[in-house]
């Protein structure tokens, strides 16, 4: 049964929010910030291509001379790579430097310059080197040793880093 | 293969990157003929070894412009390079357009070089070069195979050696993997 004296006041009305910011205000105010937002994304987008833009025409402007300099050195590091095959396979019979046992390489070459691949330009050196050449072995932060470097044992080391 | 002595410079370009990008620019617009001329061939031949020449002139005529740098602009050129090195990660040149505008100056009143304005480096370029194009090579690949099949004996063996246009990824029938 209800309580003595009844339920106590309810106010069972309709009520209507508070108005803070009359719609008259409120919508041009949030198109002047959305424009304003958007023109702004624009500009930002337009500057970061730009900053790009300039990065990579400088960095074509570098381009011809870092070739030369990229030529020289890679036929060095060919003929050196020639030397020690032909040292190498000095006594085995029917070998050819840069054939297999006299086939070449490729069948439609001729005379054409063709770049050997990577297993073939570090085919002398230590696998590690070739590794962080291509796959970027290194400590991938930064490429220098750690203070840790020495606490790893000989035989884990090279596989680690 | 060249012998070492087309290997060898005289000078090499020994610039780091900051203050490469900080006079690339018009190291390349004073070196531009040679530039010119040592990019078309090597696009040409695609041969590293035929454009060792003009290879050797591009790097000399790059030495001798910074060696007229360093007489007049050394100053510049360093607070440029600095801020380039200092100014973000990825070495971008626009933070330093204020030491860029100085440089400019400078280059223009010593060197006589104006800088070229933003994409003259991504624009095709064009150049009459004296050295004729160089001719496709084209064999004939028929007239060598039929030379090689006629000295064969007339009941030798074909070997199915060739590969099928379109084949199947798993093929139970036979021995090769696809």
């Amino acid at each position: 049964m209800p309580p003595p004296g009844g339920y106590r006041k309810f106010n069972w009305a309709r009520t209507y929010p508070k108005v803070l910011v009359q719609p008259f205000v409120a919508l041009p105010a949030t198109t002047a910030l959305i424009l304003v937002g958007y023109w702004q994304g624009r500009q930002t987008l337009r500057r970061i291509q730009t900053e790009r833009f300039e990065d990579h025409d400088i960095q074509n402007a570098m381009q011809p001379f870092l070739l030369a300099e990229r030529d020289r050195e890679w036929l060095k590091v060919l003929k050196r790579n020639r030397d020690y095959e032909n040292e190498l396979m000095k006594d085995v019979p029917g070998w050819k430097t840069g054939t297999w046992y006299g086939e070449p390489v490729y069948f439609t070459l001729g005379d054409k310059w063709w770049d050997p691949i990577g297993m073939e330009v570090y085919a002398h050196s230590p696998s590690k080197i070739r590794k962080d050449e291509y796959m970027w072995q290194h400590h991938s932060e930064y490429a220098a040793p750690k203070f840790y470097d020495k606490w790893i044992p000989e035989i884990i080391r090279p596989y680690i880093w | 293969m060249p012998s070492d002595e087309d290997l060898t410079v005289p000078q090499e370009i020994t610039l780091s990157t900051p203050w490469f990008k900080a006079v690339a620019a018009y190291m390349n617009k004073a070196c531009e003929e040679e530039i010119k001329e040592f990019m078309l061939l090597r696009a040409e031949y695609q041969d590293p070894r035929k454009t060792l020449k003009e290879g050797a002139a591009v790097t000399a005529c790059g030495v001798k412009f910074l060696q007229g740098l360093k007489k007049s602009c050394q100053a510049e050129t360093k607070k440029f390079a600095n801020c380039i090195d200092h100014g973000s990660k990825e070495l971008f040149i626009s933070k330093c357009h204020k030491e860029q505008s100085f440089l400019d100056k400078c280059v223009e009143e010593h060197l006589g070089l104006e800088r070229p304005e933003l994409g003259y480096f991504s624009k095709l370029h064009v150049h009459e070069s004296a050295v004729p194009k160089p001719v496709a090579v084209e064999r004939d690949y028929k007239a060598e195979a039929a030379k090689i099949l006629k000295e064969l004996p007339p009941d030798y063996h074909l070997k199915r050696e060739y590969k099928k246009f379109q084949e199947w990824r798993i093929n139970p029938f036979s021995d090769s993997m696809t």
